[in-house]
This record gives structure tokens, sequence and C-alpha cells, in this order.
């Protein structure tokens, strides 16, 4: 029981620094801290359980294999998240629906965004947990995916840059053209 | 302001400036502008709205049947990666023995060979002849030099140029993670060169007791410049109440107070009096109360009244 407690004070990197050179306790430490954060965001990206709870058991096993490879360059949560999101967008490979989305990377795109009283209309009367879940399901993956690590994951532009491996700008990009396509999602509801 | 000018200017600030990841001036900027266009203003409310929703989705939790599975899977994982890594060492101690084994097997070889050689040709005559001018004065200083290398195998060679010393053999530091999870360790590689630097160069003033604080400064910012370094680490306090430490009395170590000045860097300053000599010398670490490893960077005042001790011996 003492242990567990001062396990619970020691930093994600000294925890991982411990399953490297076998540590149980350490590894089950880090994946009661971070299972239900990767699994949400497995969830919120494939909106299947089964396919959430396999990234989920998938992500943590390689982070058990591949620990020695951590060094400590980024922050040990922005690591994980990147295993978990390759993993989740092999997932949707896999199923075949990987759908690519034209000029994605556009800087400086102008938005042609609908009329004050749609999208006001649009949010307030639409806005509801599952319309929200599924308006976030109908995203291209690389825009469902920046927007889940903002805003349900609540990583910055700078740790979803790291997670996704895309430059900030891109990131700022795509978060602003899946907000867009959100409400026009929800408006069409 | 008309629609387009917002399009170009503020629209596509707006999602950003949700996030909060926009601030200073651009932020105000911004948000003087939401005030005067409602257009813009609707917009940043419904984004904040959205933003706020999609945060507030009840999130999706393992069940207790799957966090069982999760934590087995764990345990498992651990014991074959330890498997794995046994194996792994068993395996690099078998190969080492079998190299060592051949390694001995072939010097054996080698000088049965050489001594059933050497009894089996005969004699012969040896003649010297005098060395050539050139010859003896090569003799002469590597004699001179000879003892000199004896005694500081790991000094710096004097005439070494800064860009030199720091490519020379570099020190294993542990990765450190400080307790807000936040460690930058290219701030900690930064300083690791800069000490390094200035290890090597204390070995080189205590080798021959001639280099002025001036030289050991200069040297040491040249250093770090050839390195890409952030000279400002080293802190002005360097070049403060230095005469004071020099005409003071005592014969001891003072350990001043903490200064914070040196950020991210924890720095303590010493100095450490001899009869005939002064350093005053900066440990730094990464952090105040870690015990880990201290840092050090001298800096050496009046060392022309003597020649400088060992710093371990200087130490009380």
């Amino acid at each position: 029981m003492k242990y567990e407690q001062n396990l619970n004070t020691i930093c994600d990197e000294v925890l991982i620094s411990r399953v490297v050179r076998g540590d149980n306790h350490a590894a089950t430490d880090l994946i009661m801290r971070y299972q239900d954060k990767i699994f949400n965001f497995s969830m919120r990206f494939l909106n299947n359980r089964d396919d959430a709870f396999d990234v989920t058991q998938e992500t943590f096993l390689r982070m058990i294999r591949s620990a020695v490879q951590f060094r400590g360059e980024s922050k040990f949560s922005t690591w994980l998240f990147s295993i978990a999101a390759n993993l989740a967008r092999d997932k949707i490979k896999a199923r075949k629906i990987f759908i690519e989305i034209s000029n994605d990377d556009d800087e400086g795109e102008i938005i042609d965004f609908p009329s004050e009283y749609d999208l006001e209309e649009a949010v307030i009367t639409k806005i509801d947990g599952q319309t929200l879940i599924d308006a976030i399901g109908e995203l291209p993956v690389k825009l469902k995916e920046v927007l889940i690590l903002c805003d349900i994951s609540g990583f910055k532009y700078e740790e979803i840059s790291r997670i996704v491996n895309i430059p900030i700008g891109t990131v700022k990009s795509r978060i602003n053209r899946a907000r867009e396509q959100m409400l026009k999602i929800l408006k069409g509801k | 302001m008309n629609a387009d000018t917002c399009e170009k200017h503020y629209i596509n600030e707006i999602s950003s400036l949700v996030d909060a990841e926009i601030s200073g001036r651009r932020a105000d900027e911004i948000f003087r502008h939401l005030k005067s266009c409602a257009k813009c203003r609707k917009r940043y409310e419904m984004l904040v709205y959205l933003k706020n929703g999609i945060s507030n989705i009840e999130a999706d939790k393992l069940n207790d049947e799957e966090k069982i599975s999760l934590s087995t899977m764990a345990h498992s994982a651990i014991k074959t990666n330890m498997q794995i890594s046994k194996s792994a060492w068993r395996n690099r101690l078998t190969i080492t023995l079998a190299s060592a084994a051949v390694f001995v097997i072939l010097i054996l070889t080698t000088t049965i060979m050489f001594r059933f050689l050497s009894t089996s040709t005969a004699p012969t005559l040896i003649t010297a002849s005098a060395p050539t001018a050139a010859e003896s004065d090569t003799v002469e200083e590597v004699a001179k030099s000879a003892p000199v290398q004896d005694t500081m195998e790991s000094a710096a060679p004097m005439g070494e140029t800064a860009g030199e010393l720091m490519a020379a053999e570099t020190i294993n530091f542990p990765i450190f993670v400080n307790e807000e999870n936040s460690y930058n360790t290219s701030k900690f590689k930064e300083a690791k060169n800069i000490i390094e630097t200035a290890e090597k160069l204390y070995q080189k003033i205590s080798s021959d007791g001639s280099i002025s604080q001036q030289e050991l400064m200069s040297k040491l910012k040249d250093s770090l410049a050839s390195a890409q370094l952030n000279s400002d680490l080293i802190p002005i306090i360097f070049n403060k109440n230095i005469e004071e430490i020099a005409n003071s009395n005592k014969d001891e170590i003072v350990i001043s107070e903490s200064t914070r000045n040196l950020l991210p860097f924890y720095a303590e300053k010493a100095t450490y009096e001899g009869n005939n000599s002064l350093i005053i010398a900066y440990f730094l670490k990464p952090q105040k109360d870690l015990y880990y490893r201290y840092l050090l960077v001298p800096v050496a005042n009046s060392i022309d009244t003597g020649k400088i001790q060992d710093l371990t011996t200087i130490k009380k």
C-alpha cells in the first residue's frame, strides 16, 4: 500500500524508466493513469467499443515493449498518445474506410462560413452529446483526429503537432476546418 | 470593417483564440475587433459553445473486466520482456567469452610463432649511427614532454582551441526529470556542454597556473559561441565581488545564498581560498533540492600568486 502511494507521486517519465527495468508496479500504475484517456480517445476516433479496446490494449503493449525507446524528448503523454493515434489510424485503414481529403494541408484557407443565423441555429438547437458524437464520426479522419486531441483529450497545438507529426500550422488549419465542418454537419441534421 | 477584411484578418484566427493558442497583442487586437464586429463575435461565441459541447461529452470508460484484462496483459508483457532481455544478455555473454577465447588463442599462437622464428634465425650485428640534428631535437622534445604527459593524462594540451575542447571526450549524464514533469532536456545538454568545457579549462589552469581570469572567461565564452550555446548562461555575477573576496583574509569555504538568476538552473557560489590561491566556483544543478550531480563552473582569481592546487586539496 505504501509503495502504491509512493507511485502516485512519481512522474510518468520516472515510471516508464522503471518499466524498462521490468517493474510491474510501474507499468500497472501508468496503465491506471492513462487507460481511460486512451480508451476515450480511441472510442471517439473509432466509434466502436471493441476496436477502441483493441487499440487501448495494443497501445499499452507497445508502451511496455518500446519503453526503452522513450528518451524523454517529449512528455510521456505525448509519446503514448502518438502510439494510440497511429494504431487508431491503422484500424481505420484496415476497415477500408480511410478517406483522403483533398487540399488538406492548405494554409491560410478562406472558409465560407454559414450565415450568423445558421450558425446560431445549428449550434444552439442541435448540440447534445450523441449528436456531437455522430457529427464527429462524420468528419474526415485527419480532421477528426486533431479535433479529438484538442477538445476531448485536451492537448495544446504543439503537443498535437508532435503526436500526429505534422506542423503546428497544419494543426491549426485542420482544427479550424474540423469545427467548420462540424457546424455544417450540425446544420444539416 | 467589411466581411472580406474579417475573413482575411480575423475569421481563421478565431478558432485558435478559442483554444487559447493566441495571446499577447494579437489576442488583444482580435478581442478589440470582436467588440466592433457582430459577425466575428457571433462566430467566436459559437465556437466556444461548440468546443465546450465537445469537451463535455461524457467520457467512455473501460469496464472492470477490460481493466483486469489490460493489467494481466501488462504483467505478461513485462515478464516476456525480461525473458527476452535475459536471453539477449546470455547471448551477448556467450559471444563475448567466445571472442575473448579466440583472442587469447591468437595471442598465444603469435607469441609461439614469434619465439620459434627468432630462435631459428641467425644473430645479426647491430650497428648504431649518431642521430641527425633534427632527430636529436625531436628526441629531446619527447624526453621533455614525457613527464608532463605522465602527470597530466586528462588535461587539455596547451594551445588547444575552444572548439577542440568542445569536441573532446564527453561525459554521460543521467537522463533527469524534475518534479514538475517538464524538464527541458535541450537546456540540460546545453549546460552539460558548458560544464564540460569549463571542467577542461579548469584542468588546464591547474596544470600550469598561468591562465588569467580574463583569459579563462574569454576562452569559456569562445567555447560557448563555437558550440552555438547561449553565453547569457554565464552569469554576470561571475564578475561581481571578486575583488572583495580576493581581499578577504578568511581562509575558509564560503557557500553563499543561492541565486536564481541563472534559471533554468539553480546555482550556488563557492569560494576556495588558500595561502596563495583563490578559486571562485559556481556549482550548477538542475534543481535546488537535488543531490544527484553538481556541475562545476570554476572561475579562478589571483592565480598568478601561486600554482593552483587540486580543488580537493584546497577544499577544507
